[in-house]
């Protein structure tokens, strides 16, 4: 099980590296490589150049700004984990992040590969999805931001085109008014989500004024559940709409994988969410 | 019997291994070494015809590209001698060494490419190109036994490879006058043994010499010793099989397989050292596995439960080939007896050959399958009846004055299973008082005002250890007086060496640090079996044990010769000879033995005869009856479906222990596993027969978070069957967990009256009887 | 093929060696170094017996690659024992904890346990959280009890012990 060969590419500057992107045939970035590298050891993925873009300044960093806590790509997961900024600003991501993988894999894994691989049954792209992350991609040909919405396009697909590059988000920040709540079921500690559930309520005493509810694992992409949503908003939080909203999880579209149908899966997300918000009801 | 272990030394082989000094075949390096890749099928069966290598062969860095016809220069033959023989099967299945025109699973092994690495060898391998007629395959047993299913193979009469009844008593009769029966249908799956390190080989020619020297992945080097002398025409001298650090073998480590063969006869053919190391998908699709059982069974009891009889059908998933016979199944069906006095039985077992990765025994070895029927049906029985789980098995257990207790069916070595030692009701005893079981009612009521679902359920066993036919071990003492012990024992982690050594040291009177042992290497030992079977402290510790007392003796005899005293006054202490209580008057062990190893012309002291060295094969007159009992505590989420074990507990008898250390990490292994085989391992294919589970992301193992803490405490019932009344201990822990798992989680949910009749026991499959249950029976 | 000429610091030890870019740092440790204490066991990064520190962090060393390691500094299970050669103080609990059987997985489970060690305060260390950490640890031998023992009893204050 040996990756096959290819050619190795370290940039220094963005501008280096926008231009490799530009010209190498069939390149590919690798960030953390712990989504790409076991691909490439069993040769599913097979590209002529690797662009390596740990050296690149300005990736890494995270910083908090006018309502906005903005994250570079290379910002490894267990450095997002430990950040109080992140834990103070955006706790659904910290929770979210704590579900990913094992400490050895948060070490290299980065909040941008993770986004750009886009397993249907990751954390952040599910975090990214709730709050509307805006993306920053940049190439030879300019700067486009995206919301994570145009960005996911299927599962393990994005609207990434060959010559770009993620290189941060920019994720709201969580203030007072609001009440996050994310649960997740996997098999294992450390497995991709089975099923996920983030949420995101807004209120206004006890009324809820915005409504926000996704999901992982279902085997479709990552998205906020407008229908949902839809019957959250203006609502008080209540055991009668938690019940209402369980049911109409249980509805939601869900894909068959090896491991699990969408019976099952739908099942979860119903679960999953009734104790998020059952939570969120209890303690306020 | 006096304990080394936890109040004595650590494990011999833990130093190296700790410093990161262990010796696995992937770590060993010789110069010119090269690397082997096999092009594997990709189809679950196809003809093959054409294979085209000339892409491949043109890689820089490439050395040969080899299939059948270029190995067929160093084979005297085809196919690979394999089969362990039965008389139930109806024609024997030896693979090919490497694909000749049929494949017959995906992974078969079809050619090889040589190169400077292992990189450069995938890179080549991918370019060879196979003309592949895709043949129809079977992949499902109940279809693959009907008559007109396709064939596994072409060349056989239908896919039924064996068919037999095991059974004794009027079946008939008792099921005529029972009082309640009750009927069952399982589908058991065990998964793959998956050692940490895979297979793999080094074979190096020696021009100097003419030995070809084989680093093998093995439990059994001497095993395969005898097929390449078979396959490659060589004498035993020729010839060298060293099995070094193995990470891990639990079963599949046990058949001698193509690649071995192929590997060695590649290096005969080139003249040059290479290696293959098996890579985990590799390990996935091309090392044998469990698999499937399905189980149609009927028990009669009468009105108190009692048990009158036990029939019905075992149908099991054999795989493209017969590695290993019948040995699986048949492990299977007698061990569903247990420690219960079953009056009559009969089962009528088939089993089909599928165009699937062969099966073989994985630590268990078909046993908890067994134990798991007969635990189901007494846990459904006592419900029926409305008595305690541990009520009806106390009625049914074998009490502790009928053994040694014969049973009424035979084991492998044409003897009646007689279970030789042990007091099944007070291990039962001991281990519901340990886990607290007559609380638990009181407890698990708590929980379920509180919404909580717990439950405990247990299990009780018995496992036939120290298989014969025998095993060897040596004791030699030269002049340097070093204490050399070879065995034809081989170690995967079990602690062997240090088993051994601990042995001798006890004799001899030293510490078991200054004796040199050597397991798994045919040079040290003519002849040997290895591990299997749980087996080797019986075996190879009792013929240890009998060598070396055989050259205690030698010394004190020597000795009293030398310094002119009664044998019987002299001690061993400390690689000295002495007598007792004058330290002053003593002789090294290296002193005698020179004086042994002669001068020449000169008569050896006394008439004794030549050297310190002593060689014993220990027979074992039967198989010993190791015995357990398991309790499970779970803990179960209804939503999810998610299973939380919560506390284990063992009651577990092995007669005596050398070491109870290593015994307890023997159990708490087994037991890890058999949690792995109930909740976690499956090994899936498409319907096309195309593995679906082929990395660890895929097929899981649990890690240290998903397991519990495991309490074991034992019982010591030493067996008559050998001088140190050892019995084994490897497979024990695997044998009870499914039951007393399962007996829990149906205790969990017995409000809902859950039955569980599949393994494994995934979230998913649990929530959707509770939702089916919930729902008032319907879906 | 596509070589570079990569400087690493491995066990304090400076190389400067000549590698094919896509080796990984694993098959180099192993292969080129002759540092086989680390082990392959998946090369997919799911079973941790390639565990290393990259700078001080857990890594698996089979998904990443040695030119990506270029100035970077390693240590693997080579280097816990002292000078002396006296093994370290988990190492020696490993042995009475009988925390290994066949030792393929020992190398990984103790480079991850230093890292904690180094890492997390001795009195968050419980068994709770040992195990957690050790979940990208598989072994298939030993059932996990040993090594969380000895982890127990070397890394965290007497009080969280059991
Ligand atoms: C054992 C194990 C368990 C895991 N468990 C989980 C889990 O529970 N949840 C989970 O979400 N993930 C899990 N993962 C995957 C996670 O660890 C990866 O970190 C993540 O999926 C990819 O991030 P990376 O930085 O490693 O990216 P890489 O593997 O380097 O790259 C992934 C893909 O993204 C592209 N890419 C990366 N960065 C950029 C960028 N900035 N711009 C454009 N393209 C880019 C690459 O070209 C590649 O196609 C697990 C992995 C392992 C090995
Ligand atoms: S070999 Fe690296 S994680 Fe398994
Ligand atoms: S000790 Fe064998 S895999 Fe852990």
């Amino acid at each position: 099980m040996k990756a096959a060969g290819f050619g190795y590419h370290r940039p220094e500057t963005m501008a280096e590296l926008l231009t490799l992107l530009a010209d190498l045939p069939d390149a590919r970035i690798i960030a953390g490589g712990q989504s790409l590298m076991p691909m490439m050891n069993f040769r599913v993925a097979m590209p002529q150049h690797l662009v390596d873009i740990e050296k690149i300044d300005g990736l890494d960093s995270i910083n908090l700004r006018d309502g906005i806590v903005q994250i570079g790509a290379m910002v490894r997961q267990a450095d997002a984990l430990a950040s109080p900024v992140i834990k103070e600003n955006c706790p659904v991501l910290a929770d979210a992040i704590a579900h990913i993988g094992h400490q050895q894999t948060r070490n290299r894994g980065t909040v941008g590969g993770s986004l750009c691989h886009l397993d249907p049954a990751s954390e952040i792209p599910l975090v990214c999805a709730l709050l509307d992350a805006q993306l920053y991609i940049a190439s030879r040909r300019g700067t486009r931001i995206m919301n994570f919405r145009d960005f996911a396009v299927a599962p393990l697909t994005t609207s990434l085109a060959e010559d770009e590059i993620l290189t941060h988000i920019d994720l709201p920040i969580c203030d007072p008014d609001t009440r996050h709540g994310f649960r997740e079921y996997a098999r294992r500690s450390g497995d991709f989500a089975v099923v996920a559930v983030a949420t995101h309520l807004r209120f206004a005493g006890e009324t809820i004024t915005e409504a926000r509810m996704a999901f992982a694992g279902l085997g479709t992409i990552q998205a906020r559940a407008d229908r949902l949503e839809m019957f959250a908003t203006s609502q008080k939080l209540s055991p009668a709409l938690i019940d209402k909203l369980a049911q109409e999880a249980a509805q939601m579209p869900a894909e068959s994988d090896l491991h699990h149908d969408a019976d099952y899966k739908r099942h979860l997300a119903a679960c999953l969410l009734r104790e998020v918000l059952e939570r969120i009801l209890r303690h306020g | 019997m006096q304990h080394a272990g936890k109040t004595g030394h650590a494990r011999l082989e833990d130093e190296r291994l700790l410093r990161g000094q262990g010796r696995f075949v992937d770590d060993l390096d010789v110069p010119d070494l090269l690397h082997v890749v096999f092009l594997r099928s990709a189809y679950a069966h196809a003809r093959i015809g054409k294979i085209d290598k000339s892409a491949a062969e043109k890689i820089v860095g490439v050395h040969a590209v080899l299939t059948l016809a270029d190995l067929k220069e160093v084979l005297t033959c085809e196919r690979l001698p394999a089969a362990t023989p039965a008389s139930a099967i109806h024609f024997h299945v030896d693979p090919c060494i490497l694909v000749k025109d049929e494949a017959c699973y995906v992974g078969e092994p079809i050619a090889m490419v040589v190169a400077d690495t292992r990189a450069i060898a995938e890179d080549a391998a991918a370019l060879i190109e196979i003309d592949a007629e895709i043949l129809p395959a079977v992949t499902e047993i109940r279809a693959g036994l009907s008559p007109d299913s396709p064939r596994t193979r072409l060349d056989q009469p239908d896919n039924c490879v064996a068919r037999w009844t095991i059974g004794y008593g009027d079946c008939e009769s008792a099921f005529a006058k029972a009082a309640h029966k009750i009927s069952a249908s399982f589908e058991l799956h065990k998964g793959g043994a998956i050692p940490m390190e895979g297979r793999g080989l080094l074979a190096r020619p020696d021009p100097l010499d003419g030995v070809l020297t084989v680093w093998d992945s093995t439990q059994m080097p001497h095993r395969v010793k005898r097929v390449l002398v078979t396959t490659l025409g060589l004498n035993e001298n020729q010839i060298r099989v060293i099995a070094p650090d193995v990470g891990g073998g639990f079963g599949p480590k046990g058949p001698v397989y193509a690649e071995e063969v192929a590997v060695s006869a590649a290096a005969l053919l080139l003249q040059k050292p290479l290696k293959w190391i098996e890579d985990r998908y590799e390990n996935f699709i091309s090392t044998n596995q469990e698999r499937d059982q399905y189980w149609d069974v009927e028990g009669a009891f009468d009105a108190d439960g009692r048990l009158l009889g036990i029939r019905g059908t075992l149908l099991h998933d054999h795989g493209a080939c017969t590695p290993s016979g019948i040995q699986l199944p048949q492990n299977s069906t007698t061990n569903l007896i247990g420690p219960y006095i079953l009056p009559t039985y009969k089962l009528d077992v088939s089993l089909c050959l599928t165009n699937k990765t062969p099966t073989t025994s994985t630590r268990g070895a078909g046993r908890p399958q067994g134990t798991f029927v007969m635990e189901r049906l007494l846990d459904r029985m006592a419900a029926k009846l409305g008595i305690g789980r541990d009520e009806i098995r106390r009625r049914n257990l074998i009490p502790a004055d009928a053994l040694p207790y014969v049973t009424q069916v035979l084991t492998r070595d044409g003897l009646p299973m007689t279970y030789d030692s042990g007091d099944y009701p007070e291990c039962q005893r001991r281990a519901l008082e340990a886990a607290g079981w007559h609380d638990f009612l009181a407890r698990q009521k708590a929980a379920r005002e509180k919404g909580r679902w717990i439950g405990l359920g247990l299990s009780n066993y018995v496992e036939g250890t120290g298989r014969g036919p025998f095993e060897t071990a040596s004791l030699r003492i030269g002049p340097s007086g070093k204490i050399l012990v070879a065995s034809g024992a081989a170690s995967q982690g079990q602690g062997t060496s240090t088993m051994l050594a601990h042995i001798a040291a006890k004799v001899l009177g030293v510490r078991p640090e200054v004796i040199d042992v050597t397991c798994g290497d045919t040079h040290a030992i003519a002849m040997g079996l290895g591990a299997y079977a749980s087996r080797q402290t019986v075996t190879a510790g009792n013929a240890l044990h009998a060598a070396s007392l055989e050259i205690a003796q030698k010394i004190k005899q020597t000795a009293a010769h030398l310094l002119e005293v009664s044998a019987d006054d002299l001690e061993l202490r400390d690689s000295f000879v002495q007598v007792k209580g004058v330290a002053s008057m003593k002789k090294s062990f290296g002193e005698i033995a020179k004086t042994l190893s002669g001068n020449a012309g000169f008569a050896l002291p006394g008439g004794m005869k030549p050297g310190l060295f002593a060689a014993v094969d220990f027979e074992p007159p039967a198989i010993t009856y190791t015995n357990g009992t398991h309790l499970a505590e779970v803990e179960v989420d209804i939503r999810t479906g998610h299973i939380k074990i919560t506390r284990y507990v063992i009651v577990h008898d092995c007669g005596n222990m050398i070491n109870p250390q290593i015994v307890e990490g023997q159990v708490l292994g087994g037991v890890v596993h058999g949690i792995s085989a109930t909740l976690f391992e499956w090994i899936r294919h498409d319907a096309q027969g195309q593995p679906l589970t082929v990395s660890l992301a895929d097929y899981l193992l649990p890690t240290a978070h998903d397991v519990p803490r495991i309490e074991i405490h034992h019982m010591e019932s030493p067996t008559p069957l050998n001088p140190l009344g050892v019995k084994g201990a490897a497979e024990s822990g695997t044998i009870g967990a499914p039951a007393a798992i399962v007996s829990a989680i149906e205790d969990a949910l017995a409000p809902l009256k859950i039955e569980i009749n599949q393994l494994p026991v995934t979230p998913q499959r649990l929530q959707k009887l509770i939702r089916k249950a919930q729902a008032g029976g319907s879906p | 093929m596509d070589e570079r000429i990569i400087t690493i610091e491995v066990n304090g030890k400076q190389y400067r060696l000549k590698v094919p870019v896509r080796e990984n740092l694993a098959d180099f440790l192993r292969h080129r170094l002759h540092l086989t204490g680390t082990h392959t066991g998946c090369e997919h990064g799911v079973c941790g017996s390639c565990t290393i520190l990259l700078d001080s962090r857990s890594v698996r060393s089979c998904l990443i690659l040695a030119v990506q390691c270029d100035g970077r500094s390693v240590r693997t299970v080579e280097s816990l024992a002292d000078a002396a050669g006296k093994l370290d103080p988990l190492q020696d609990a490993f042995s009475r904890h009988h925390a290994l059987q066949c030792g393929f997985c020992t190398p990984g489970v103790l480079m991850t346990l230093v890292e904690l060690r180094e890492n997390a305060d001795p009195s968050e260390i419980n068994e709770d959280m040992i195990r957690e950490k050790l979940s990208g640890n598989l072994c298939r031998c030993t059932g996990y009890q040993g090594m969380v023992d000895a982890a127990l009893e070397t890394l965290s204050r007497p009080d969280k012990r059991l």
